[in-house]
């Protein structure tokens, strides 16, 4: 029943619905984003479907994996903390938080029927970014053999080529190993709607941790510091793009940023078990 | 009354906040079938005590059981027999009334504990949104949110109902509808109530005890009529000499030149005229001077603080 309530909660609220639309806003973006950049590439001479490069190179299969790529780094753990921090933080804020507990609830109870819907909800907005970017991919460029290239956002040293079933089924375990990833930005911000009261700093304060760690683990300067940031291994989804995915390496970075999932969680867990309603 | 009557045991109850202390050593008990009425001025300490009783604060000294368990550490148990309606109602503005009220009714309810729907609309139509079911809370006016609130406070039928400045924002036809209804949980089903209100003429007319705090400190607990006796007064207007009144009766208090007052046990009419007659004093009139629950309280008041002074 709490579980069906949390999710009744979700939809009534709206969040899923922007959500989606900031989805298709911003694949737009990157479809626009695209386009421009093959048009300025070769002087006005293309027509959209067949590229800048070739199309064995750039298709929609491409383009989903750059639109998943920068989704997965930068615009889902925005909404990773913005859920996190609207669950307890946002309960206790506008005192509803006494109506569940008026009830013969314990907080556990509470605490992972919450955290229960808000990673369903991830994992949904997860799959629904992929599944629009392939549909948009397959609609306006046209799907094909997935080529990688050494570079290009640290997808590979080596060129990777998937064909396109190799590719599908690649881009279906990312959707999964993605999900796993953005359960780290979602316990830190759960983490931090514990301690903090107001959501809005809640969720304020985990996007702007998220960036951080994110930035930090970016730049070669942290190069020692980077083992110790979750932000680092958020990337592992890529290694599901090979021609042989390294499952070995997979599950090593996948087992960290759960150790970090893990003990973001624990320390919530205690936080609201502990705490009393001011 | 037997110890198993009793609900709630709250012994010398503190609680300090930072450096403020909100509640200092408060004692009460909930006896069973009756309405208790919590009453205080703002920042009395009204709503650490009920937050603590609910199990959301554990008192920083003192003990409290409420049927026998310990609220903060048992919360679960003890919320399957008590039920709150806060203030400012808190409410799920994006849910209509019917879901805040079909779902906050079973959580944490086995399958066959769950509130029936026909329940449900019973009491939404007892207290007058069985027309807005649909709507979506958001929208409703601080009295409707105060319905709602009772609302799903009563199902499942609790042993103990814990209101919280029920009356604020309701009419006066509302507010009396709800005093007919509490009186029915309390007369019809026995449920024990406690209320906290700052309509004192409300509380005089249905609560059976009441306990007053004052920053944090109890300045009377008990029967509300025994404290309306024990503060009423009688009026008595004299002719004749008035300079042994004062040795007649040592607590009178002169209201006039003619006129004294006395508390209202001190003497009845009979005695009065007997007792003025042997000093040649003629009694002109004898009123007994009933006090209002509101005059009582501030009488408590003014008593405790020059107590302090003292």
């Amino acid at each position: 029943m709490i579980c069906k309530f949390e999710y009744h909660k979700l939809k009534r609220s709206h969040r899923p619905f922007y959500s989606m639309l900031s989805i298709i806003l911003y694949l737009f973006f990157i479809l626009f984003g695209f386009y421009t950049y093959a048009q300025t590439q070769t002087g006005g001479q293309v027509n959209f479907r067949y590229t800048f490069e070739n199309r064995s190179y750039f298709n929609g299969l491409t383009f989903a994996l750059y639109a998943f790529y920068f989704a997965v780094m930068m615009v889902l753990p925005i909404f990773a903390a913005t859920e996190g921090g609207a669950q307890v933080a946002g309960e206790t804020h506008n005192r509803t938080l006494y109506l569940m507990l008026a009830r013969p609830l314990s907080r556990s109870q509470i605490f992972f029927s919450k955290l229960f819907v808000s990673f369903s909800y991830l994992f949904f907005l997860v799959g629904y970014l992929l599944a629009f970017a392939l549909l948009t991919g397959l609609v306006f460029v046209g799907w094909g053999t997935l080529n990688l290239y050494p570079g290009v956002l640290q997808m590979s040293h080596v060129h990777q080529s998937l064909s396109q079933s190799e590719a599908l089924n690649s881009f279906a375990c990312a959707w999964v190993l993605a999900s796993v990833a953005l359960s780290a930005p979602l316990a830190l911000s759960f983490l931090l709607s514990t301690w903090i009261r107001n959501p809005l700093n809640a969720v304020s304060t985990s996007i702007a941790l998220y960036l951080i760690l994110y930035v930090m683990s970016e730049i070669h300067f942290f190069v020692k510091l980077r083992p110790y940031f979750f932000t680092s291994y958020m990337g592992f989804w890529r290694e599901a793009f090979r021609e042989e995915i390294l499952w070995g390496q997979i599950f090593q970075d996948g087992a960290k940023i759960l150790a970090f999932t893990f003990v973001f969680l624990a320390l919530a867990y205690r936080r609201f078990r502990l705490r009393e309603e001011i | 009354m037997e110890s198993t009557d009793i609900l709630v045991t709250a012994k010398k109850i503190h609680h300090v906040y930072g450096k403020r202390q909100a509640l200092a050593g408060v004692d009460f008990d909930i006896y069973k079938g009756e309405i208790l009425a919590l009453v205080g001025a703002n920042g009395a300490g009204k709503s650490t005590l009920l937050k603590i009783l609910a199990g959301f604060l554990r008192p920083t000294q003192g003990k409290i059981t409420v049927f026998d368990c310990n609220p903060y550490s048992q919360r679960e148990i003890v919320m399957r027999k008590v039920r709150f309606a806060f203030a400012p109602p808190p409410l799920y503005d994006n849910l209509t009334a019917w879901d805040n009220i079909q779902f906050l009714v079973r959580l944490g309810l086995p399958k066959q504990e769950h509130p029936s729907c026909e329940d449900m609309l019973k009491v939404l139509k007892l207290v007058g949104l069985r027309d807005r079911l649909d709507d979506r809370v958001s929208g409703f006016s601080f009295g409707m949110r105060q319905r709602l609130i009772l609302a799903q406070a009563l199902l499942p039928m609790p042993k103990l109902l814990v209101l919280d400045e029920p009356t604020d924002g309701l009419d006066p036809l509302a507010i009396r509808e709800l005093r007919d209804l509490l009186c029915r949980l309390r007369d019809e089903h026995g449920v024990t109530i406690l209320l906290s209100s700052h309509l004192l003429s409300e509380i005089e007319k249905i609560a059976d005890r009441v306990l007053f705090i004052h920053e944090g400190k109890t300045i009377f607990y008990g029967e509300i009529t025994k404290l309306m006796k024990k503060k009423s007064t009688l009026e008595i207007k004299i002719e004749g000499d008035t300079t042994s009144i004062a040795q007649m009766f040592p607590q009178m208090e002169i209201a006039s030149s003619d006129t004294f007052l006395l508390p209202a046990e001190t003497i009845s009419l009979e005695e009065m005229r007997v007792k003025l007659q042997e000093y040649n004093i003629k009694l002109c009139e004898f009123h007994h001077r009933k006090i209002s629950l509101e005059d009582a309280f501030l009488k408590e008041l003014r008593a405790m603080s020059q107590k302090e002074k003292t």
